[in-house]
């Protein structure tokens, strides 16, 4: 009997040595995006107000596969092909920088990670949204790409995938009509009050996702965890992508408390229709044709602070890897409806 | 003799790979009164290169795990194991074939990604069905696609779709086997 044990201790060790597959080999891997723009501005009297040639993001994409179960993954991102310092002249950023545990159905991430908040935040390259550049949702309201220090955890069940996110605090003093200027992006930040962010999405229809998540920080102000601005954000989002059509809506709220803006609350959405026509004449790749309405409030109480923005374009694929943009747009603030900008967009996006 | 049992038993387990379970798997979409014959192919480098070419994605490996399955002397269908990579890691996939070299099942084996996990959804697999070597597999065109899971969404269309080109080459491969 003792014997029969003994053999079985050494098979499993052995079992546990070769629990790789067979398909799996440790290693790295390196993939990217990058997005060029042309953005022209004209003001209500036809005054050209931009002329902007700018290769706007590159992005080197760097993991290595310890086993099949760990892994560390990384985003380092040059923002306006040169930097000298500040964003006024580019930025260096690292995005994400993580170890990943991963299970069949749940994981863990350790690092710089990526709360789960909006459709884009986490998958943002170009091929993925219609625009030349992100919704102003997507600047405004959610902060994409908003990352920072902390950890997370994922799972799956029933087609619904869960993920809570523990992040660094935002910076209280640098909140204002939303929280854009408040994202620590990991520099030396705090973690009193740690970012709560949770969030949902179900896929099982094929084409369909949807999507919520509520985020919450008692944002300290000048690293003083007794003075801060309470920041709660509520956001759904959903994806129709089937069917030739393409259809998308997102919607976010943020409530503050203390906000040294002096607003109560910044809210928004976008959404998106289009339809791809390259099989009606006969295009290789996808075209698509779409428009956009979206109003985005930075202060939802004040109208200087509101902009209402409409768009059309038309988006090329040749291949999934590739994109090419022409989208053309009007927007108003609230306060001002007789001031139209007018905006010419073009753009060209690869990832690999 | 207990020994003898008990390392037999204990070693089956340990060697039970992903194409042991694959085998057993497709013995039972297939069901029992098939009979169903594993064998290693080598893809001569000449086929890899005109269907890479054509999809625009690399074969993982230049062998295949193939089963031939047989009900009484015909052959009925053709099950390929294989791999695409997603972001970073290999995703491990089947696809079962008809005689007629048309899609009767797609199935993944192992995904080993933190992300994009949704194509493993049933409802979405079952978009390839009755494909075959002459259709599209264009995701967002003739294949709807999954927010969030892109780029292993496109991986595993382009994957099924080489294996769709490459299968009528296999059903000549067999008849030259006189299988």
């Amino acid at each position: 009997m003792r014997k029969i044990f003994q053999v079985i201790i050494i098979f499993q060790l052995l079992s546990l040595s070769f629990s790789q597959d067979e398909f799996f080999q440790p290693g790295y891997t390196i993939g990217g995006y990058g997005e060029m723009h042309w953005n022209r501005d004209f003001d209500s009297n036809d005054n050209e107000t931009k002329n902007q040639l700018d290769f706007h993001r590159f992005i080197i994409y760097y993991s290595y596969n310890f086993t099949e179960a760990w892994s560390f993954k990384s985003e380092v991102e040059l923002e306006h092909n040169y930097l000298e310092g500040g964003e006024e002249t580019g930025e260096l950023e690292l995005e994400q920088a993580f170890i990943n545990y991963h299970d069949d159905n749940w994981g863990f991430q350790g690092g710089v990670i990526l709360p789960s908040i909006g459709l884009l935040n986490e998958y943002h390259e170009p091929a993925l949204f219609l625009s030349v550049e992100r919704p102003l949702y997507n600047k405004y309201i959610i902060p994409t790409t908003w990352f920072g220090n902390g950890f997370a955890f994922y799972g799956e069940m029933f087609g619904i995938k869960g993920r809570i996110a523990l992040l660094e605090d935002l910076n209280g003093e640098d909140i204002g009509y939303g929280i854009r200027n408040a994202r620590g992006k990991g520099f030396k930040t705090t973690a009193f009050n740690w970012t709560k962010n949770i969030s949902l999405s179900y896929t099982e229809f094929p084409g369909m996702k949807l999507g919520v998540s509520y985020t919450v920080n008692d944002a300290p102000i000048d690293d003083d965890k007794n003075n801060s601005v309470n920041v709660s954000i509520v956001e759904m989002h959903a994806v129709y992508d089937a069917h030739h059509f393409h259809s998308v809506f997102e919607y976010g709220n943020i409530d503050y408390d203390n906000n040294p803006a002096e607003i109560n609350s910044s809210s928004g959405y976008y959404f998106d229709l289009g339809y791809d026509i390259s099989s009606h004449i006969g295009f290789n790749g996808k075209l698509m044709p779409w428009f956009r309405l979206s109003n985005v409030s930075r202060a939802d109480s004040i109208d200087s602070k509101i902009e209402e923005i409409s768009k059309v374009g038309i988006t090329w694929w040749p291949i999934d890897q590739i994109v090419f943009k022409l989208d053309y747009g009007k927007s108003n603030l609230k306060s001002d409806q007789d001031n139209t900008t007018t905006q010419f967009n073009l753009g060209i996006g690869y990832h690999f | 003799m207990k020994y003898l049992i008990a390392i037999f038993f204990i070693f089956s387990v340990v060697i039970a790979g992903l194409v042991e379970e694959t085998g057993d798997r497709i013995q039972i979409l297939m069901g029992k009164s098939v009979i169903i014959e594993h064998q290693i192919i080598q893809i001569p480098d000449s086929i890899q290169s005109v269907i890479s070419n054509i999809v625009k994605q690399n074969f993982f490996r230049d062998e295949l795990h193939i089963w031939h399955i047989t009900q009484g002397d015909s052959l009925t269908a053709i099950a390929i194991l294989d791999n695409v990579v997603g972001k970073s890691m290999p995703i491990t996939f089947f696809v079962i074939f008809t005689a007629q070299s048309q899609i009767q099942h797609v199935e993944i084996v192992k995904y080993r990604e933190s992300y994009g996990g949704e194509i493993k959804s049933r409802r979405w697999l079952d978009q390839f069905i009755e494909k075959d070597a002459s259709s599209d597999f264009l995701i967002g065109k003739d294949i709807n696609g999954i927010s969030g899971a892109t780029i292993s969404a496109n991986s595993i269309s382009h994957g099924v779709n080489k294996l769709t080109i490459l299968t009528p080459w296999l059903m000549e491969v067999f008849k030259k086997m006189g299988k």
